[in-house]
């Protein structure tokens, strides 16, 4: 009895490996079709019109290549501190196969030796092009002291959005020459604009109080407060650190910016702009009480958007006056902790394709490589696209020191101290020099 | 365990077989609370910087430095003003609604203390982001109601001392449920015959409030006063909503500078031992409490 059971489970197991071997002759098929089915990939990202336009892309990579993509979508406030535990995992044991990373944290985690170079598979792969990205998004959100890390993702270089309406408005344009004894124009300076920002700020219904402010602005510590600020500073000749990494900041100049940006915080921008984030102060512009706002370029087809704003076509973008903004962006990589590499970089290669940028692009997101900036179709429906491309080629990014987080700290915290008068500008700047010198990469 | 009145209450082969069964869960917790515990004072007295690799030397001196913090002694002082503004106001508010709620000729009495529970099951975070959007100096529905009745409209979050006033105010109507809840069960298990014998001997309404309400209820009081203020020592949520800490540093809180030590500046390290000092801190003030509370009962 015993024997024959052990000759029938013999067959079985038999029977049951010619079966299988059959179907892994079919399989190849499946396989090359869709190479990472049921694999998968577990993205972090933040809570931006971008994430929104690749979310609306992927099911297109999902047909394609069969894996699930799993997008976490975060507040940016969140990103950093649930990112960091999950980046110190063991090689393979992380949470997430593949992260956007901001500028700010390019140089901590590559430091660290959280992210994968990437040069083998750019080397390899027949889809992805490293000189068709701008040299200052590749410099910022790609390379890190010699290697590829990331692909440029998207820019939010800071540009300035104004209201053409008021400023093409006869009255107001007689206003100001009554005034100031010259004609309205663009401001090329910090000065000049918060000038005209307070010129802005005014009473337009005649009720007594005011309604339109020239400058919608954002001071809450630390990153609100201290990216725009920094626009005040890069276009007056400021600069935190030098390309070796040494401390550059000139008092006199950074004082000066400072006092430029409080006067323009306290005679320019609503009552309670110490306090906005960029909730409150993207709100005070949508909503048609704004003149002026020193943001991210993309705002504008956000600003055009009926559903989110009451300022459509009213907009438009120009540099920071001065010339020289905020570079920001952020740029895709895979974390050493990756359990998918694979299947990451596969998606990297299809999201930064040409037609998938393109396509985003034409929804409204911001480009980082020329040939999405200067096609014809992009240009077409975001004409403006030709000035974001100088404006994102212009822009001065943030030090690439590994404790940027703690230099925006200290910087958000050094700002708000002026505003809210705990701290005399020139005590800021002083201590911004001296925090900028313990915690620069040595 | 030894002198608890359970345990003593049962003959001694009982007490044993009892002591057996609760001891799993008795290790399980020291083992829970005790570990974390151990290693957070290991790492407080060693160099730790997440993103510089992993633990570094020995350095006592990471609490002394952390002691010198102008930042962090700013923070402490901002943490005291608030606890001890909140606990006496949360207190006071507290004590008054649940009195009312005891009156048994107020109608609907289960309806308001439903009502005045809700802050309660919200979140701390849902809490902080509503009252940023209703306290928006623009487009808030407070300022827009003052401006009905013509009275001025405050910037809440934008001046220093007007933003911590405005944490205080928010945290009161948050946390002022769960003393109204602790201290209308203490008024509701008072014994009716006291306050009927005081009756019949004259006794008015404020009378009976301050010489029998006010001292029954004092141990109740005192524990709420405890809970609170362990949990106020340690507000974070609501200043990482409303304010960051800010204007300047009006508004932060240790346990928000602690965060930002760890989270920010990934400095483990120094993080601990601030924490640890912050432990050791509420671990006094609490004893101190309970010594005051066991005096009050006898």
């Amino acid at each position: 009895m015993k024997k024959n059971l052990s000759i029938i489970l013999g067959l079985v197991v038999i029977f049951s490996m010619v079966l299988s071997a059959c179907a892994k002759t079919d399989q190849p098929a499946t396989t090359s079709d869709k190479p990472f089915q049921g694999v998968t990939i577990n993205v972090m990202m933040e809570g931006v019109p971008d994430t929104d336009y690749v979310q609306a892309q992927l099911s297109k990579f999902e047909e394609e290549t069969g894996a699930k993509v799993n997008i976490e979508v975060l507040n940016y406030a969140l990103m950093h501190e649930k990112l960091v535990p999950q980046l110190t995992a063991g090689a393979g044991k992380g949470s997430y196969d593949l992260i956007v990373v901001d500028n700010y944290w390019v140089a901590e985690f590559n430091r660290a030796g959280w992210l994968m170079a990437l040069d083998d598979k750019i080397a390899a792969s027949k889809k992805v092009k490293m000189d068709v990205y701008l040299p200052s998004m590749l410099e910022m959100v790609g390379t890190y002291q010699g290697k590829t890390y990331m692909l440029p993702f998207y820019n939010y270089a800071m540009a300035l959005v104004y209201r053409n309406d008021i400023f093409t408005d006869p009255a107001v344009q007689e206003a100001y020459k009554a005034k100031y004894g010259k004609d309205l124009a663009l401001p090329t300076s910090i000065p000049e604009y918060v000038e005209l920002a307070k010129f802005m700020t005014r009473d337009t219904n005649g009720d007594g109080t005011v309604d339109v402010y020239g400058a919608s602005m954002q001071g809450l510590r630390p990153d609100p407060t201290a990216m725009e600020f920094l626009n005040y500073l890069y276009s007056m000749g400021g600069l935190l650190y030098d390309v070796e990494g040494n401390v550059v900041l000139d008092q006199k100049v950074g004082v000066e910016a400072l006092n430029y940006y409080v006067d323009a915080m306290k005679n320019a921008a609503p009552p309670g702009a110490p306090s906005y984030g960029f909730d409150e102060a993207f709100a005070t512009v949508a909503q048609g009480n704004a003149f002026s706002y020193i943001t991210y370029n993309w705002m504008v087809p956000v600003l055009n958007d009926p559903e989110q704003s009451q300022v459509v076509d009213k907009m438009k973008v120009t540099a920071v006056p001065g010339g020289a903004g905020l570079l920001g962006g952020w740029g895709w990589a895979i974390p050493n902790s990756s359990a998918n590499p694979d299947a990451a970089w596969a998606f990297i290669e299809w999201v930064e394709s040409f037609e998938i940028a393109k396509e985003r692009a034409l929804l409204g997101g911001a480009p980082t490589r020329s040939d999405v900036f200067q096609d014809k179709d992009v240009l077409a429906k975001y004409p403006h696209y030709s000035d974001v491309e100088k404006i994102v080629g212009d822009s001065i990014m943030f030090p690439m020191q590994s404790r940027a987080p703690q230099i925006v700290e200290v910087l958000g915290r050094v700002i708000s101290e002026t505003i809210a008068g705990s701290m005399t500008s020139e005590a800021a700047i002083q201590e911004l020099i001296t925090e900028c010198e313990n915690l620069r990469d040595k | 365990m030894a002198n608890n009145i359970f345990f003593n209450s049962l003959p001694s082969h009982d007490r044993k077989t009892a002591k057996r069964l609760v001891s799993p869960a008795f290790i399980g917790i020291w083992v829970v609370v005790l570990f974390p515990l151990l290693y957070a004072l290991y790492v407080s007295v060693h160099d730790w910087i997440l993103s510089q690799g992993g633990i570094g030397p020995f350095n006592f001196s990471n609490y002394p430095d952390v002691l010198k913090d102008p930042l962090l002694i700013n923070s402490a002082k901002n943490t005291v003003l608030l606890t001890a503004s909140v606990v006496v106001l949360e207190i006071c508010v507290g004590f008054g609604l649940a009195l009312l709620l005891h009156n048994k000729q107020i109608k609907l009495r289960n309806v308001y203390l439903f009502i005045l529970l809700i802050p309660m099951l919200m979140p701390p975070i849902t809490v902080g982001l509503i009252w940023r959007l209703l306290l928006h100096p623009d487009l808030g529905i407070i300022n827009y109601m003052l401006s009905l009745v013509g009275l001025p409209q405050p910037t809440w979050l934008a001046s220093p001392v007007l933003a911590f006033f405005t944490i205080i105010i928010v945290d009161v109507w948050h946390e002022t449920a769960f003393i109204i809840l602790v201290l209308l069960a203490g008024l509701t298990s008072l014994p009716d015959e006291i306050f009927e014998v005081a009756m019949i001997d004259g006794a008015n309404a404020w009378q009976k409030f301050l010489y029998i309400t006010v001292p029954l209820m004092t141990p109740t009081i005192l524990v709420a006063t405890i809970i609170r203020m362990i949990s106020a020592l340690k507000t974070y949520d609501l200043v990482y909503i409303l304010t960051r800490g800010g204007p300047g540093i009006s508004t932060e809180t240790i346990s928000y500078y602690i965060y930002k030590v760890f989270f920010v500046a990934l400095d483990i390290g120094k993080s601990s031992a601030m924490a640890f000092i912050l432990l050791i801190v509420i671990i006094l003030m609490t004893l101190v409490l309970m010594r005051v509370m066991n005096r009050v009962e006898q």
